[in-house]
């Protein structure tokens, strides 16, 4: 009888044992945003996964370091010090993602700026107190604002006029996304997602963008908190989304949100949100950004004649959401139930 | 196997599925943690009948127990009613099988055992193919198959001291 | 008479207890924290949604509506009207492949997982 009490304690004993998970997850916020890094390697035990994790935060937190226009003390921060001044020297990291955001200027006609920092300060989308600056002083600030004026060498920075500020908020966060994606992968990692607020790089060993369905990428609603607008799959890729829901404030009514159009100096107006999917979380970001700015017939002619880049572009048609597919897309995309 | 008249038979029947409808009623009163899970107290019946009288009146009080057991507390042609109904059936028909083909092997420990694992198992391939075509309520079969053990020698423990002690009552 | 316990018995019960053993290994096995839960309800999906959001979800089964909450990433059927209240004592499930089951209102609650191929990310 005593055996067979033992036998029942040790089945009853094995039920309460909870299995382990198959995947590490770990979140932080950095760069005003969370930070979550996904990795998916029955390979990677918990205590490897953790540390690997621990250097893709350290990573993103370098990063930020060097691209904050908060600091004084960072690159860009020293680089809109010096404006209209001198020449800066910086890392070859900013040079290389500064030369890569002016060619995304030139190809847009401007749509995409990074010298679009005073007219950002300005509005003041962090802060507490939101108020609409006055029309006088965005048509003062715009003047600061053009991307030729960003002389660049191998390793310095100029701003060619006082008062220029470098804003990298439309592309450094997806800069941070690659980084980090670019650091698993030699720590050896098979899979893994990297969510830097919405910037998404998705690294799944032998898998390319649309032609995989590895991943299930979920698009945030813009106008019902909590619920999804559609998803697609993917496989290795950069996925973005700019839209007026995600730093916004509301005055008299009317909605003033944070993708500013650096040719009117006023938030852009034409669409409510932009989802690219692109071969990295880089040109994704940039490219959300631009295409926002360019407004949905303009913005999908570029998606249409860009090479490896598709998008979703979401727009207001009365009280309800319009949305248009680029082609990649279509076939691909699936709609939530409201 | 003792042999009984006629009349003791049908007597011996009444009182045992008397006996498991009272059980039973009273494990329905019992919560558990997880659905199907029981102990089986009703069982007691099945398997004293299947040592005092046979594979044959051990249906008969089966078939009782599982209907006046399920009219008495409301279940009557449900969900739980039918999935009883099966379980039971089937479980009784292998018990009295495995009884009459390895003869005097096990003991009634044994044959409640061989009962319990029955009933669970066929309760949950009746969930799965019949009311919810799903393979998930298959994750709940080893928590099941604990209970029949725990449950299976309950019941086998019970079992064992009444056919020790009811012959003698009986004569 | 076979009224005291035999060998037999002893070998059975082994058996016995190490198939029921090895089954909660088979189970551990399968088992992840879930990602996806689907309610269905006479074997027809009618909801489907992140096991991460908040969400309360009303179903209409046979026995008046069956209230199910989504919770810090658990399931539970809080509230039904059905006889035995199995589902409702089945109690928060999160791991994938777990079920709530209500037979009465022939519901099922499902907790879909992410391997090997259901991998999510959100943007926006």
């Amino acid at each position: 009888m005593k055996k067979i009490g033992i036998l029942i304690t040790v089945v009853l004993l094995c039920s309460c044992e909870r299995p382990s998970l198959r995947r590490i997850v770990r979140q932080t916020t950095a760069m005003d945003t969370y930070l979550s890094v996904t990795v998916y390697d029955e390979n990677i035990g918990t205590e490897q996964g953790n540390a690997i994790i621990d250097s893709v935060f350290a990573e993103v937190g370098r990063i930020e370091q060097l691209m904050t226009d908060y600091a004084d003390t960072s690159d860009v921060g020293r680089v809109n010090l010096a404006a209209g001044k001198e020449s800066v020297s910086v890392s070859q990291e900013l040079v290389h993602l500064l030369t890569l955001a002016n060619h995304y200027s030139a190809s847009s006609n401007g749509s995409f700026d990074v010298t679009v920092g005073p007219i950002v300060r300005a509005w003041d989308f962090l802060g507490v107190e939101h108020e609409v600056p006055t029309r006088s002083r965005i048509r003062l600030l715009r003047r600061l604002v053009d991307y030729r004026n960003i002389v660049l060498d191998s390793a310095r920075v100029f701003l060619r006029q006082r008062g220029m500020r470098l804003d990298l908020g439309g592309i450094a966060k997806g800069y941070a996304v690659d980084r980090s994606v670019a650091l698993l992968k030699r720590f050896g990692v098979r899979r893994a997602i990297v969510d830097l607020g919405g910037n998404l790089g998705v690294w799944w060993e032998g898998t390319h963008a649309l032609d995989s369905t590895a991943a299930e990428i979920l698009i945030r609603h813009p106008r019902k908190e909590g619920t999804f607008f559609g998803s697609f799959r993917v496989g290795t890729a950069g996925i973005s989304t700019s839209g007026d829901y995600q730093r916004y404030f509301i005055k008299d009514g009317v909605r003033y949100h944070h993708i500013i159009d650096p040719a009117t100096g006023y938030p852009a107006r034409d669409v409510v949100s932009v989802t690219i999917v692109a071969e990295d979380a880089t040109a994704a970001d940039a490219l959300s950004t631009m295409v926002f700015v360019l407004g949905r017939e303009k913005g999908m002619e570029f998606i249409e004649r860009t090479p490896g880049v598709e998008g979703l572009i979401v727009w207001e048609e009365g009280d309800s959401l319009a949305y248009r597919l680029s082609s990649g897309l279509q076939g691909k995309f699936s709609r939530s139930h409201d | 196997m003792t042999t009984f008249s006629p009349v003791r038979r049908l007597t011996l029947i009444a009182v045992l599925a008397a006996v498991g409808i009272a059980l039973f009623v009273i494990e329905s009163h019992i919560p558990m943690p997880l659905p199907f899970l029981k102990i089986g107290l009703a069982n007691i019946s099945s398997v004293v009948a299947l040592v005092l009288i046979g594979t044959t009146s051990m249906m008969s009080v089966v078939l009782l127990r599982v209907v006046v057991g399920a009219l008495l507390i409301g279940t009557f042609m449900s969900p739980a009613f039918l999935l009883a109904l099966s379980a039971g059936v089937v479980s009784a028909l292998v018990m009295g099988l495995v009884r009459k083909l390895t003869r005097n092997l096990f003991s009634v420990v044994g044959i409640s055992l061989v009962g319990a694992f029955t009933h669970s198992i066929v309760q949950l391939f009746v969930v799965r193919y019949v009311y919810v075509q799903t393979t998930v309520v298959l994750h709940l079969l080893p928590f099941l198959l604990a209970g029949a053990l725990v449950g299976g020698l309950i019941v086998g423990a019970v079992s064992l001291r009444l056919v020790r002690a009811l012959p003698e009552v009986l004569r | 008479m076979t009224n005291r316990l035999t060998t037999a018995d002893i070998v059975l019960l082994v058996v016995l207890t190490a198939f029921t053993i090895g089954s909660f290994f088979t189970r551990d096995l399968l088992a992840s924290q879930g990602f996806t839960v689907v309610v269905e309800l006479r074997n027809v999906a009618v909801y489907k949604g992140n096991l991460n959001e908040e969400r309360q979800v009303t179903v209409r089964g046979g026995f008046g509506d069956v209230r199910i909450s989504i919770h810090n990433g658990c399931v539970a059927v809080v509230h039904a009207e059905c006889p035995n209240k199995v589902c409702v004592r089945t109690g928060w499930r999160n791991l994938a492949g777990e079920s709530i089951i209500c037979v009465p209102n022939r519901l099922v609650i499902r907790i879909l997982g992410d391997m090997p191929n259901v991998v999510r990310g959100i943007t926006g």
